[in-house]
């Protein structure tokens, strides 16, 4: 094995244990904490695939922007009298009927893609950024516009909904 | 409407910002000066010094232990008191308002010694405690004490950790002393009772004097305190009585003195004024068989109403 | 590697010199003179205080979330000592050669934030609680004029390896460098070098954007303008109440390499970084003199260790703000400044260089 196989294949333990972890928590904020992990895991795991910039941006956005979001939520809206927050598992035959079909498909798509995807990553310029940058602004100028377009009308709708209410 | 709103809101927000900035660079300037200050520092001058309100830049503290302010001469602080040069008169403790001096006098038959100034001695100390955690440093028992022995010092740093550490004991007697000190006296007087009861006429008030005299003893000394004194009168007829050589070497000392056997360190520097006065009453009087009856204590400044009396017995 | 061979032993010396430091900085403002007790000038105090603190009992509260408790401070020291994993040291010598390096850097950054907010909800104590929420709502609202403000960095200096970015405002850059970024002057100073070749000179507009970046990294290592999550005077100490001895310490280490980082990351990203101050001056070849190996590594860290003196002026001179204050002063005041700035490196980007 080499360095990087040993790296990959820690962060796919981690990784797996932290997500088995989240679901046999019942504690809320350890559950939020375990999906940090499981994050970072998944960032180790893209720059194995030399995705940096994707690696930073998931740390960026989930690890530190998301999860934060989850946890400030649960602490600020609910705090039960016990002082612990608890989760079930409800549902559970569904939920594994749902995600194991999920889980096939997504095997069979990588499966699929998998010839694709090696060749793209061995095309892959060594300055990510400014490739992603030019790719953003060129062949994927509609999406980038309409997620910018979206977030916005989030950004106006979250301050519209925080407003006073006395001045609606 | 709008826009003049809208415009008033810059206008404001570009106000705020020049404003913010205006203020933070003063208040940093301000504390940089301070800063550049910081190389100078306060000397440990006291008030008398010219210099005491000029130092108005640079650090301040001064490193207490290191370094202090001294002392004005009119400090008053820490009690002290110079036991040799004590004759126990106890009118510290009598004036002391909040009462933090304990005295307890012995008495003895002769004179024990003479403090630096001269006055002869003739209490034991058995017990001189200052209590300095009652006390208010307000100085009276430093301007009553008539040796002058019981001064305040410029000790102002005598924090303990036990609050019973602030008794200061200044009575060097042992507790074998002390006792000894105590029979001797016993004896003495047991010995005077009985002479005088052989000599019959004088005998009647030899009792109460005793009793008295314990109260007595250290106000003696106080010359205004006459008035509480004089049933003292009485116990000294003997003690007068006794003054045989009077070795006084000022006019006034003989008054007191008795018999000047005791080893007291004699630095005659009689201070005292009234005894001219007294002397001659003293010596008028009787006999001096000095070894029997020698209460000293109350001889001092109200001797002379005491002498009268003993001149008209 | 020399991250963990020269910051590692470096931060924690930094941080036994800075408490001191800021003790007698703040002593000398107020007019005292601080501690003096502890070897000649008081100098070893800190040594002593850590001896106190390393022998101190850790403490776990009874009602406390065991686990989030005991691996808050570890999180939170690892998140910000991960930072300097990308920080150039001198010339020829950087940490990991990431190419993304400040945006791993502000990414990895970001991850204090939850270190803090397992402490406030570990502790199961209402100030911690607080602290920690302040401290959320603070690290993550000045993250956007902080990113903002580096971003024209980025923009002028078209990278973001902070070797890279740091050779370009020296004299070894292969780039022509203009003064004051403005090309049409026809004044080259890249080879003169010195202070002429930093990005503030090269684009002037920059200082705005440092006085914002400076401003937002206060208030990332929660200093005392900023300094709500702690505020002792209402909160106890914030997220650290409940913490004693070693794991009390690694939050203090966790701060004090914060003020660090930004710091360096001040002087990288404004002032050179490991290049010389002084420029050459026709025979006078002050820069070529003063620009090596140990040369680099002494700017920078008195590049640093001058924005930390700063850093700690302010804490001596400015209050404390209040909650809805800070607020204003990021998302009213920094955050559309900051836009401003970006869009004018954009245009001076384009047309000036």
């Amino acid at each position: 094995m080499t360095p990087i196989d040993v790296a990959f294949f820690f962060f796919l333990i981690v990784t797996g244990l932290a997500g088995i972890g989240i679901l046999l928590t019942r504690n809320v904020i350890h559950a939020a904490m375990l999906l940090v992990i499981v994050l970072l895991g998944v960032a180790g795991l893209y720059v194995l695939f030399r995705a940096e910039f994707a690696a930073v941006v998931q740390v960026l956005i989930y690890a530190g922007g998301i999860v934060v979001l989850i946890a400030f939520g649960v602490m600020l809206t609910n705090r039960p009298e016990n002082g612990k927050l608890m989760t079930g598992n409800h549902l559970v035959l569904p939920a594994l009927l749902v995600s194991s079909g999920l889980f096939y498909y997504l095997v069979q798509g990588i499966q699929l893609l998998d010839p694709i995807a090696t060749q793209q990553v061995a095309k892959l310029p060594e300055d990510q950024v400014e490739y992603i940058g030019a790719a953003f602004m060129t062949d994927y100028i509609v999406a980038f516009e309409l997620i910018a377009f979206i977030l916005l009308v989030v950004l106006v709708g979250a301050a519209y909904l925080a407003k006073h209410h006395s001045r609606l | 409407m709008r826009s003049v709103e809208a415009l008033d809101d810059m206008s404001t927000y570009a106000r705020n910002i020049g404003q913010a900035i205006k203020t933070l660079s003063e208040g940093l300037k301000l504390t940089f000066k301070y800063l550049l200050q910081a190389r100078k520092s306060r000397e440990p001058i006291g008030v008398e010094d010219p210099n005491y309100f000029k130092k108005e830049e640079g650090t301040v503290t001064l490193q207490y232990p290191y370094e202090a302010i001294p002392v004005p001469d009119t400090g008053r602080y820490r009690l002290h008191n110079e036991i040799d040069d004590c004759i126990v008169c106890d009118k510290c403790a009598k004036v002391c308002p909040v009462d933090c001096i304990d005295i307890e006098p012995i008495k003895s038959a002769e004179e024990i010694g003479k403090t630096s100034d001269g006055t002869p001695k003739r209490l034991y100390a058995a017990k001189f405690d200052i209590d300095m955690a009652k006390c208010c440093f307000c100085g009276l028992c430093t301007t009553v004490c008539p040796t002058e022995c019981l001064t305040m010092t410029k000790v102002y740093d005598f924090s303990e950790y036990d609050v019973r550490d602030h008794n200061y004991v200044f009575a060097e007697m042992t507790p074998l002393e002390i006792l000894t000190k105590q029979k001797a006296y016993e004896e003495h007087q047991a010995k005077k009772e009985a002479e005088k009861a052989k000599t019959s006429s004088v005998s009647k008030p030899v009792t109460r004097p005793e009793a008295k005299v314990t109260e007595t003893t250290a106000p003696s000394e106080a010359t205004p305190v006459k008035p509480k004194f004089r049933p003292k009168p009485m116990t000294k007829k003997p003690t007068v009585s006794d003054e045989q050589q009077k070795t006084g070497e000022g006019a006034e000392k003989p008054v007191k003195a008795e018999e000047t056997e005791s080893t007291s360190p004699a630095k005659p520097k009689p201070k005292f004024r009234p005894k001219p006065t007294i002397k001659q009453a003293s010596t008028s009087d009787e006999k001096k068989e000095s070894n029997e009856i020698p209460k000293p204590k109350p001889v001092f400044k109200p001797k002379p109403m005491i002498k009268r009396k003993p001149k008209d017995e | 590697m020399i991250t963990f061979l020269f910051f590692l032993p470096f931060l924690l010396g930094f941080v036994v010199i800075g408490v001191y430091g800021e003790r007698k900085i703040a002593a000398f403002i107020q007019n005292r003179l601080g501690p003096m007790e502890v070897g000649p000038k008081g100098i070893l105090q800190t040594i002593a205080d850590l001896l106190k603190m390393l022998q101190k009992e850790d403490i776990l509260p009874k009602a406390a979330d065991g686990k989030l408790f005991l691996a808050a401070p570890l999180v939170i020291f690892a998140a910000v000592f991960a930072g300097y994993a990308v920080l150039p040291l001198t010339e020829g010598v950087a940490g990991a050669g990431v190419a993304a390096g400040l945006f791993f850097l502000l990414a990895i950054v970001s991850l204090d934030v939850l270190g803090i907010l397992m402490a406030g909800w570990g502790s199961n104590n209402k100030f911690a609680l607080f602290g920690a929420m302040r401290s959320v709502a603070q690290i993550i609202s000045y993250e956007v004029p902080l990113g903002l403000s580096i971003l024209g960095v980025v923009m002028i200096s078209q990278t973001l390896d902070l070797q890279e970015m740091t050779i370009n405002q020296g004299i070894l850059t292969a780039q022509p460098i203009y003064l004051f970024g403005i090309k049409s002057l026809g004044l080259e100073v890249g080879h003169i070098g010195g202070f002429l070749s930093w990005n503030v000179v090269q684009s002037p507009i920059l200082i705005v954007s440092f006085v914002i970046f400076f401003i937002a990294g206060l208030a990332e290592a929660n200093r005392t303008p900023f300094d709500l999550p702690e505020s002792e005077s209402e909160l106890i100490g914030g997220y650290h109440t409940e913490y004693s001895g070693f794991r009390w310490g690694l939050f203090m280490l966790a701060e004090y390499g914060m003020m660090l980082l930004i710091s360096f990351l001040g002087a990288i990203l404004f002032f050179g970084g490991w290049n010389t101050p002084l420029p050459n001056i026709g025979t006078l070849a002050l820069a070529d003199w003063t620009t090596g190996l140990w040369w680099g590594g002494f700017w920078l860290i008195g590049k640093a260790m001058v924005l930390i003196f700063v850093m700690m002026w302010v804490r001596w001179t400015y209050p404390r703000l209040r909650v809805d204050q800070l607020m204003d002063l990021s998302w009213k005041y920094l955050t559309p400044i900051a836009v401003i700035v970006l869009f004018i490196c954009g245009v001076w980007r384009l047309w000036m260089i």
